[in-house]
């Protein structure tokens, strides 16, 4: 997949920058002049240009706040708008996070921003890039679902309390794994923005940065205090002047955390399934998505193992394969036929194909030469789950529905916010 | 008074040749075919042209010789009404006594107006190679010699001698005796009132002007070996007022001539007029307003010759009661890039419609659609599609077609038409706009194409934007927005007989082996062969002779220019399309040509003619072994009379009214509607629209089945005949004629002379050329053939339902209860149904079904009639929700399937991502509640699928949809396959 994305200054069309993913040249300067051209040409006949599909590619223009054009080109998959406007949402959301609305809307200094705004880099190429994560195609946060989730609430409360704040969570792989109850309060896009941004940070550091959270308080930072508990298990805390990173280190993670080192060690060895080894998968699965449309959050993996013997092993398929075909297969099918779940703040009406449909679609299947995909939609709960073709046909509904039904009665899935609210 | 109701047609023996020939003119020869209860052709709908100036003559366009001619027709009546008490003794003489006189009849003469037009004809009149624009025979009409207004006919007298002895039985025929001595084919003269000219064949007829039928004997056809054919002093349309010196009339000839003795010579008064010039016809134009439709259509004629003003489609003037377009953003335009900045900007735009103020938006932001068109070329090295703004605050799709620099842009508004339509509708009009005009840049460059795209477009804007919004509640054009994308022609499945019926005139027309145009006979070679036709009835496809891409070009000509839906709502009085067109198989060959084997060049004419519901399509080809043309060419009356002739043929052998009888028979195979699966609610006006239950313990045993086995008692008997047609279908080149006599449905005499014609055929050396190797067009009919042959096979079943359906319709109202306990009552073997029946179990649970092959162009989905017939709120909303769903399943399941050659890789295109790279079967499930539920419980819900598949076949993949309910586990298999191998191919 190859993406090219400029980003703008409305007025003037003075680029702030650019990023190229894949296997593509990146963009002459010319042709990023071109495609601000368009856009700026419509906008003066009072046209607002949304987006334009070739053959092979397609571009989406979005102005935000009438100071920052952003422009997307990348593959066409013959999937909706909606997915290449969720895409550009965040990335814009992203910037807002490390630079602030304010900077944003009312730039003075181009070459300023030009500066501040690399610190948004390695968050906009995550999003960029193809993961095994669905947080960001689904606007919620992806989490993992394990037996220490239970175990860990209690010291994250207490290292949040001793901070002197409300919001605090715990990461493993860029996974949320245990939040406090103000933490869920925040938006999908928010929760998944933090979580990319911690799974960016290098491994066995702390960080302290300032963010804006993009919806909770565009305008006033935070500072995000994040340490690294383990090899890829961060815990995070958003605070206000107190305590500084040197004191939450020395002090503050020792007396909270000692005593669950056996939790995270179990944590951060998590199975690839992202889910408790003890529910049963059948072997025909290969990968699933499973989104909490209520709450915002996702579960998914697709580097489920291989299990000898089985049906899946007949035909096997590599994780990246799995990924696309899941991916795809999740693109077509919220917004054609599913409602896609969106940040409620977010309005346009580019997702609403689906509601072309007299009648509400409840399950969907796809069949091709090498994979069988299955997803459900009921009781807010999307669940997409991909198989190997030697499944038959009709097995997958009643396994899709038996492993939803396991999953969705998984407290530590579902139960968080109802708890705490 | 009974030669008005001759069939038109004519049993031909032409060098061996033993086919049914329908002849336009009707000569009064042999009656060939007798329907059993004289339900065609009656005089009140043969609106044929029998005049000798055609009525469309002044149509034509004198540049470019395009005809666009359309006629509404009369109120419809039905045709047993109209045709009661018409049968005379003489129209059920059976063929047999006439044979002998066929046998002999070495030609037949075509008997028709403007004979004598051709400037460059051969002496003794034949015209067949006229390529003059009908217009110019004014001067060459000929007035009624017999009428009292046109005084100073000279008579001549003419003197023949007798060639064949003639047998002299007193019980020979006015028509065999002249034809015997003399040669001549007699007929009664007739009058036009309004035009003072001739008409042929007593047809009271001509654009619903009085025509006077008299008893003139008049001359109607000339036999080649004839004496007056040889005397040279008889043409056709003289009037024969004495025999050897005794007056004589229509009536009285026989008389006269029997009570003559057989002589060696005959002494014929001949009436002429006395010049041809002299009348100039009052255009017989009487169109009855019926239907914006029909104005509209007729709107190119007129463009033509009036300004726009008159415009039905108003958006040009702002018309206000038919102007919905007029705040509507949309608009069609032809752009180009021109590369000198300074020069004016309109230049940029080609053509461009409509005019209304919402539209002049595209025009000023036209730039945008060049550049980006340009730009993304660039960038993604890939062409664009579509394009989506924001205009005020309503969302506009745009669609674009790039051919070279140039740019064909389309916009609708997104509540009309959604993305993926938009752009199939531009590139489908920029096939049909190659078909007709070969490119692009030919059709919109030129000043003078831009009235007939003018009128093309006001159609098209019509059918999407005023339909769609005024008759959304009927929920019937959104049904037609998914199949109108499909590369494919609706299909109706008719019974074996009428599809042989229907099969064989076509294949007749397209041998064009007319007598006139015998090589032969005269030296010239004919002016145009015929590559294939295809006929249509009410839109949906009968029959199809022509490769699958002609037919995909003349198919989106009919659909947009709305013959379809125009020959649907209403009996069109006369319809006659000509015009030069470039096949896109011809001028843009995707296959590779067989090697040692070119296709002809040469010019292509699209002649459709219409006669109420039906419409034929005929495609000509000048040059190759045709002879070439230049010019202009003109509708060549010839064949357009023929096609004519052809439409009325079909008419005699009942295939309208078959069609009619399969669009009133419940669907076949069976369907079910949604509604009846819900519990009726406490609520009168809801029962209304569900039918009561034949069987409350089981809602899905729906009528319909226990409704059509009321002819379940004829079938018994007819059960031996079928082991007998079963076993003689696999060997095509026998069974296409071998039709086994069906006592159901033809009276004894015809079958039994089906029997000798199949004695006849399988003596004559010629039956196997007749069938097998007839010189066709195209390989595409020949498999076609077989291809019905097989599918008689599997359809033997249903086929025998509708023909006993046919027999047996006693059934006004469908749900009428009364019929419906007789039905029970009778109801013996419940087998019956199991035939149409395609799931299993005891409950028919599929909806609905939608079957596309490509490779054949044909479509095969439930009849409009079929989902009348099924009713109910509920599953109107199915079915939308039906095509709605088919439109996104078919989006993934091709878009998927022409994957591109990853070696076109450069480093600069973005590529399109292909996870789902072969997907062959995307299936959604729905439920759905009835509306206003009005019990305060939860109301019932039902689920069902909506399954697309692809399936291989040997000439690429089928696609096919189905919608069932959701207790049929793992039928879809079942569905599919006995959908596409049973009834379905």
């Amino acid at each position: 997949m190859a993406v090219h994305l400029v980003c703008l200054t409305n007025e003037g069309g003075v680029p702030l920058f650019t990023r190229t993913k894949g296997d593509v040249k990146s963009l002459a300067f010319a042709e990023q002049g071109m495609l601000y051209g368009v856009q700026m040409f419509a906008q003066n006949h009072g046209v607002k240009l949304e987006s334009t599909t070739t053959e092979e590619a397609k571009v989406i223009w979005q102005v935000f706040h009438d100071s920052v054009t952003l422009v997307l080109v990348t593959s066409n998959d013959g999937s909706c708008d909606i997915h290449y406007k969720t895409l550009i949402n965040h990335i814009f959301h992203a910037m807002v996070m490390f630079i602030g609305l304010e900077t944003l809307v009312s730039i003075r200094t181009v070459e300023k921003l030009r500066r501040e705004i690399k610190v948004c880099y390695p968050v906009i190429d995550t999003l960029l890039q193809d993961t095994d994560l669905y947080g960001a195609l689904s606007s919620s946060v992806d989490v993992l679902v394990s037996a220490e989730n239970t175990t860990l609430q209690e010291p994250l409360e207490a290292f949040v309390t001793s901070a002197e704040s409300t919001f605090g969570c715990l990461h493993a792989d860029g996974k949320l794994v245990v939040a406090t109850s103000n933490w869920w309060a925040l938006s999908g896009q928010e929760m998944m923005l933090v979580a990319k941004f911690i799974q960016s940070l290098p491994i066995g550091t702390s960080s302290d940065v300032p963010i804006y959270l993009p919806h909770a308080s565009p305008k006033d930072p935070h500072r995000l205090l994040s340490i690294h508990l383990q090899p890829g298990v961060v815990v995070s805390v958003l605070c206000y002047a107190n305590p500084t990173l040197a004191e939450a280190e020395e002090q503050l993670i020792e007396p909270a955390w000692r005593l669950h080192h056996e939790a995270l060690r179990a944590i951060q060895r998590a199975p690839s399934s992202n889910i408790p080894r003890t529910i049963p998968l059948d072997a025909g699965i290969l990968g699933y998505v499973l989104l909490n449309t209520d709450q915002h959050k996702c579960l998914s993996s697709v580097r489920l193992p291989l299990i000898a013997g089985g049906a899946a092993e007949l035909k096997p398929l590599p994780p990246y394969a799995r990924r696309e075909i899941l991916t795809a297969f999740y693109r077509t099918v919220v917004g054609g036929l599913f409602p896609p779940s969106l940040s409620p703040e977010r309005q346009d009406s580019s997702g609403e194909a689906y509601k072309c449909l007299p009648h509400s679609a409840e399950e969907t299947y796809m069949c091709g030469d090498d994979f069988k995909t299955y997803a459900l939609n009921s009781g807010g709960f999307q669940f997409f789950v991909l198989f190997s073709s030697a499944v038959p046909q009709y097995a997958m509904r009643s396994v899709t529905k038996n492993l939803l039904g396991t999953l969705s009665k998984e407290k530590i899935f579902v139960d968080r916010r109802t708890k705490s609210s | 008074m009974d030669g008005s109701r001759r069939k038109a047609n004519v049993r031909v023996k032409y060098s061996g040749e033993s086919v049914p020939k329908p002849k336009m003119p009707t000569p009064e020869i042999v009656v060939d075919h007798e329907p059993e209860d004289d339900t065609a052709s009656d005089a009140e709908y043969s609106d044929d042209s029998d005049a000798l100036e055609p009525a469309w003559s002044n149509s034509v366009h004198k540049d470019s010789g395009e005809l666009f001619y359309l006629e509404a027709g009369k109120p419809v009546l039905s045709p047993r009404e109209t045709n009661k008490g018409s049968t005379t003794p003489k129209d059920t003489t059976p063929g047999k006594t006439n044979r002998k006189g066929i046998a002999q009849l070495q030609k037949v003469l075509k008997v028709s107006k403007s004979r004598d037009s051709t400037p460059q004809s051969s002496p003794n009149g034949s015209r067949f190679f006229s390529r003059t624009p009908p217009g110019s025979n004014h001067k060459l009409r000929r007035s009624s010699p017999g009428s009292q207004s046109n005084g100073g006919t000279p008579v001549k007298e003419v003197i023949l001698k007798v060639g064949t002895s003639p047998p002299g039985s007193p019980k020979d025929t006015l028509s065999i005796r002249l034809q015997g001595w003399l040669g001549i084919v007699p007929g009664k003269g007739a009058t036009d009132l309004l035009s003072g000219s001739v008409m042929g064949n007593g047809r009271e007829h001509k654009n619903g002007g009085p025509v006077r039928v008299d008893d003139r004997l008049m001359v109607r056809g000339l036999l080649p070996q004839g004496a007056a054919m040889k005397s040279a002093e008889i043409e056709i349309g003289d009037v024969i007022s004495a025999i050897n010196g005794v007056p004589v009339s229509y009536s009285s000839a026989e008389a006269v001539l029997n009570s003559m003795e057989p002589v060696k010579q005959v002494r014929l008064s001949v009436e002429r007029a006395p010049s041809w010039n002299g009348q100039i016809p009052s255009p017989v134009v009487c169109r009855p307003p019926n239907g914006t439709l029909v104005k509209m259509l007729n709107n190119i004629a007129e463009a033509a010759s009036k300004q726009q003003d008159q415009q039905q489609q108003g958006k040009e003037e702002g018309n206000p009661h038919t102007s919905p377009g007029d705040d509507v953003p949309c608009a069609i335009m032809y752009l180009t890039l021109v590369r000198d900045s300074d020069s004016d900007d309109a230049q940029e735009v080609l053509y461009k419609y409509p005019s209304s103020s919402a539209s002049t938006k595209f025009k000023d932001i036209n730039g945008l659609f060049i550049t980006l068109g340009d730009m993304l070329m660039n960038i993604t090295g890939s062409k664009i599609t579509c394009t989506s703004l924001e205009v005020g605050d309503e969302l506009v799709h745009v669609g674009y077609h790039k051919w070279g620099s140039e740019l064909l842009v389309l916009a609708f508004p997104a509540c009309f038409a959604s993305k993926h339509t938009v752009q199939c509708m531009v590139q489908q009009l920029a096939r049909l706009l190659n078909f007709m005009f070969l490119s692009l840049n030919r059709a919109f460059s030129e000043r003078r194409n831009h009235q007939r795209l003018d009128h093309l477009f006001a159609l098209l804007f019509h059918q999407v934007l005023v339909d769609r919004s005024q008759l959304e509640p009927r929920k019937k054009h959104k049904e037609d927005i998914f199949l109108q994308m499909l590369p494919g022609v609706r299909w109706l499945n008719l019974p074996d007989q009428d599809k042989l019926n229907v099969d064989c005139c076509l294949s007749e027309l397209e041998a064009a082996d007319f007598a006139d145009l015998c090589d032969r006979h005269f030296d010239y070679r004919r002016p145009y062969v015929i590559l294939g036709s295809c006929l249509l009835y009410k839109g949906y496809i009968l029959a199809n002779h022509l490769p699958v891409d002609d037919l995909m070009d003349v198919h989106l000509y009919v659909q947009y220019y709305s013959l379809s839906s125009l020959s649907t709502q209403q009996a069109v009085g006369q319809l006659v399309i000509w015009r030069e067109v470039f096949p896109t198989r011809r001028v843009q060959p995707i296959e590779a040509p067989h090697p040692g084997y070119t296709e002809p060049q040469g010019r292509w004419f699209l002649l459709i003619v219409g006669l109420k519901h039906s419409v034929l399509c005929v495609l000509l080809e000048a040059g190759g072994c045709a002879s070439p043309c230049e010019g202009v060419v003109y509708p060549d009356e010839f064949y357009v009379d023929q096609s004519r002739a052809t439409l009325l043929h079909l008419e005699t052998l009942d295939v309208p009214s078959a069609c009619e009888e399969r669009l009133k028979v419940p669907p076949i195979p069976a369907l079910s509607c949604a509604d009846w699966l819900f519990p009726s609610p406490r609520r009168g006006s809801f029962d209304s629209s569900v039918p009561p239950r034949p069987h409350p313990d089981s809602p899905m045993l729906s009528k319909l089945h226990s409704q059509s086995q009321t002819p379940l008692k004829g079938k018994k008997p007819e059960s031996p005949h079928m082991p007998h047609k079963r076993s003689s279908s696999p060997t095509p080149p026998v069974s296409f004629l071998s039709v086994s006599p069906n006592p159901s449905r033809k009276p004894t005499s015809t079958s039994s002379r089906t029997e000798s014609d199949n004695e006849s055929d399988s003596t004559s050396p010629h039956n196997s050329r007749t069938n097998s190797t007839q010189s066709s067009p195209s390989t595409t009919r020949r498999s076609d053939s077989r291809k019905e042959s097989d599918a008689s096979i599997g359809s033997v079943g249903s086929s025998e339902i509708y023909r006993a359906v046919r027999r047996g319709r006693l059934i006004p109202d469908p749900y009428s209860m009364g019929v419906m306990q007789r039905a029970r009552e009778e109801t013996s073997s419940p087998d019956y149904f199991t035939a149409t029946k395609l799931t299993s179990g005891r409950d028919n649970t599929m909806f609905h079904y939608v079957h596309l092959d490509p490779a054949a162009g044909i479509l095969i989905t439930p009849t409009r009639s079929d989902l009348a017939f099924l009713g109910g709120v509920i599953h109107s909303q199915l079915v939308d929700n039906f095509q709605q769903c088919c439109k996104v399943i078919r989006q993934q399941l091709t878009l998927h399937a022409h994957l591109r050659p990853k070696d076109q890789l450069s480093g600069k295109t973005v590529l399109r991502c292909d996870a789902l790279t072969v997907l062959r079967e995307f299936g959604v499930s729905f439920r759905c509640h009835p509306e206003n539920w009005p019990e305060k419980k939860q109301p019932p819900s039902i689920k069902y699928w909506v399954v697309g598949r692809l399936i291989k076949g040997p000439r690429g993949p089928k696609e096919c949809y189905v919608c069932y309910h959701d207790s049929t586990t793992q039928n879809t298999l079942e569905l599919a396959f006995k959908l596409v191998f049973g009834v379905g191919s």
